[in-house]
């Protein structure tokens, strides 16, 4: 199944949180760098996958004092390694239900890794850049894709059915519309306006 | 001279302000309203009195309210402002100052009521910030210094004052409210520059008050200098050291002055050093202070305290944290007719120690156990002791 749709960049700031004194001589960083979709498209309807017997294994870089990239989807069971390319001092958290982990302090050219086991969506902040932040997506299979920048994604090896087509966006914000994948399709182009 | 050269800087940081600010409503900038709310329980009515910041307002008092308003005009101009309610204090506006980030030069310029940006403690005290409830006795404390007023005119009644009153003053804006070595909560008019080049960070600023004795306007004729230089050594470790340099005594005090010296020519001097250190789960720091000021007292030029403090901060799991602090003012001695040397104030320790657990990025729940010791002899001898439990949330 091939789907395309003309999204553009939201309008996605960082709120900042006042400081006494403001962080120093940069501006404010407000948005993430990479200026994708920053949205999830996957599928509802269809069963989980079985856990891989390898677990799959991605990265969320920090760079520029910017998690990149700004949204991530995996699959349950995936491991995310979370490099700091920033010649200073990172620490990676979250709080959020599916996934609470704090990963310390570490040095430029240094790496951590998390296992997510389970499906939701976790928040992950740095606690020395409080503007820093990031989203990874992570589902009970792999009918999902992150769409490029320009809006185009692909979801490949869709069994035929019917499903719903969700798009998830930062902040909890969904859009679904009822698709049906035929045994005969070889594509289906599905585009949503959000 | 000076006199009207110190109105020109207030009258130049409040007017910068206000027109910056105009033209930030003229721009429409969209302002971002957010705020953060704590609820605290305690014990220890005596322990928790010892923390009442200059203003009344006290970080273990029952229910405290702070709304920032931000706005960014562009990526040179925003505007920041903190108001703060306190149960046990009036309701106030704690700053509202321009920062202009110029395209030519990695520097901020703040103008308006800022903080004074000295010491390690003041980027680190809103409640999510501060792993332990209080603030430090060096950004709380209230010596015998008057706000108002002068130390007694000889040593033995200054000492008599330490013994009736030594470690626990009056609070507020009245002329007999004791002066801290660093008042953190009272912001003051003036104009700061930061910036910072590869590991080394720096400000510099000029204010109306001092840093035990702001008053928002100005009172005295004199200008404090004050500034403030961080170096990172590695990526583990900081060193920083402030400096800070000003006329403190009020107006009001004038026609009180012994012979021919005038309120400008007393002077709080303040040095300051501070370490931090930050690996894995671990967090590290301390900060030391020298003060002293010039005071009228006979026989005496000038009385000073030094005070520091070691703090720690380790992360147990995610969200849940352990910190504990010990702290210590020791106050200059002077010699009383009996010829016995003895602090002009009265000397004070503190330990805190706590747990946290944050309940979200945003909800933050302490337990805290502080205990208090004040020297023999005066007001606040021995320990007063206290447990708080409080919920700290940002919205």
């Amino acid at each position: 199944m091939h789907i395309v749709h003309p999204l553009a960049p939201p309008n996605n700031p960082v709120t900042m949180y006042p400081r006494r004194g403001l962080e120093g001589p940069h501006p404010r960083k407000a948005m993430p760098r990479d200026t994708g979709p920053n949205c999830v498209v996957y599928l509802e309807g269809i069963a989980p996958d079985p856990a891989p017997a390898v677990p799959d294994t991605v990265s969320m870089r920090q760079i520029d004092e910017q998690f990149v990239p700004h949204v991530l989807a995996i699959r349950a069971g995936s491991v995310v390694r979370f490099p700091n390319l920033d010649p200073f001092f990172h620490n990676v958290f979250s709080y959020s239900r599916p996934k609470r982990f704090d990963l310390g302090k570490y040095p430029s050219g240094q790496s951590r890794s998390v296992r997510f086991a389970t499906p939701g969506v976790i928040q992950v902040f740095c606690e020395i850049h409080e503007f820093m932040s990031a989203y990874i997506f992570v589902l009970p299979h792999s009918y999902f894709a992150v769409p490029a920048p320009d809006g185009h994604y692909v979801i490949e090896n869709v069994p035929p059915g019917r499903y719903r087509l969700t798009v998830w966006r930062p902040g909890g914000e969904e859009t679904s519309h009822s698709l049906s994948v035929g045994a005969d399709d070889q594509s289906v182009h599905a585009d949503i306006e959000l | 001279m000076r006199t009207s050269s110190s109105r020109i800087v207030a009258r130049v940081a409040r007017g910068a302000a206000c027109a910056l600010l105009l033209v930030a409503g003229a721009a429409r900038a969209d302002i971002v309203l957010t705020g953060s709310a704590e609820v605290t329980m305690r014990t220890g009515e005596r322990a928790a009195l010892l923390n009442t910041m200059a203003r009344g307002d006290n970080p273990f008092n029952p229910v405290r309210v702070r709304l920032f308003a931000d706005s960014r005009v562009d990526t040179s101009l925003s505007f920041f402002s903190e108001m703060l309610f306190d149960n046990g204090a009036p309701v106030r506006l704690q700053g509202a100052y321009a920062a202009l980030h110029p395209k030519f030069a990695p520097i901020e310029v703040q103008a308006g009521l800022i903080p004074f940006g000295v010491g390690l403690y003041p980027d680190r005290c809103y409640p999510e910030q501060n792993p332990l409830i209080a603030a430090p006795l060096l950004y709380q404390h209230h010596t015998l210094l008057r706000r108002g007023g002068l130390l007694p005119g000889t040593v033995d009644s200054l000492l008599a004052l330490r013994r009736a009153q030594g470690g626990q003053q009056a609070v507020g804006n009245g002329a007999a409210a004791g002066l801290p070595v660093v008042d953190e909560e009272w912001w003051d008019t003036g104009v700061m520059v930061r910036g910072g080049y590869t590991t080394v960070e720096y400000s510099i600023g000029i204010t109306n008050g001092t840093v035990s004795n702001p008053r928002g306007v100005e009172n005295n004729g004199g200008k404090q200098v004050l500034g403030r230089l961080n170096v990172h050594l590695g990526p583990t470790l900081a060193l920083g050291t402030s400096y800070a340099f000003g006329a403190y005594l009020d107006r009001s005090v004038s026609s009180s002055l012994p012979g021919t010296t005038s309120i400008d020519g007393y002077h709080q001097y303040l040095f300051a050093g501070d370490m931090e250190f930050q690996l894995g789960h671990l967090e590290a720091g301390g900060e030391f202070m020298h003060s002293s000021w010039d005071v009228t007292t006979r026989d005496l030029s000038s009385v000073a305290v030094n005070g520091g403090y070691l703090q720690v901060r380790y992360v147990l799991s995610p969200g849940l944290f352990v910190a504990g602090r010990g702290e210590s003012m020791r106050f200059s001695h002077v010699t009383g007719s009996d010829g016995v040397a003895t602090p002009w104030d009265a000397n004070v320790d503190r330990v805190e120690a706590g747990l946290g657990y944050y309940l979200s990025r945003d909800a933050l729940v302490k337990l805290d156990y502080q205990g208090t010791h004040g020297q023999d002899g005066t007001r606040i001898a021995g320990w007063a002791r206290m447990l708080a439990l409080q919920l700290s949330a940002r919205f």
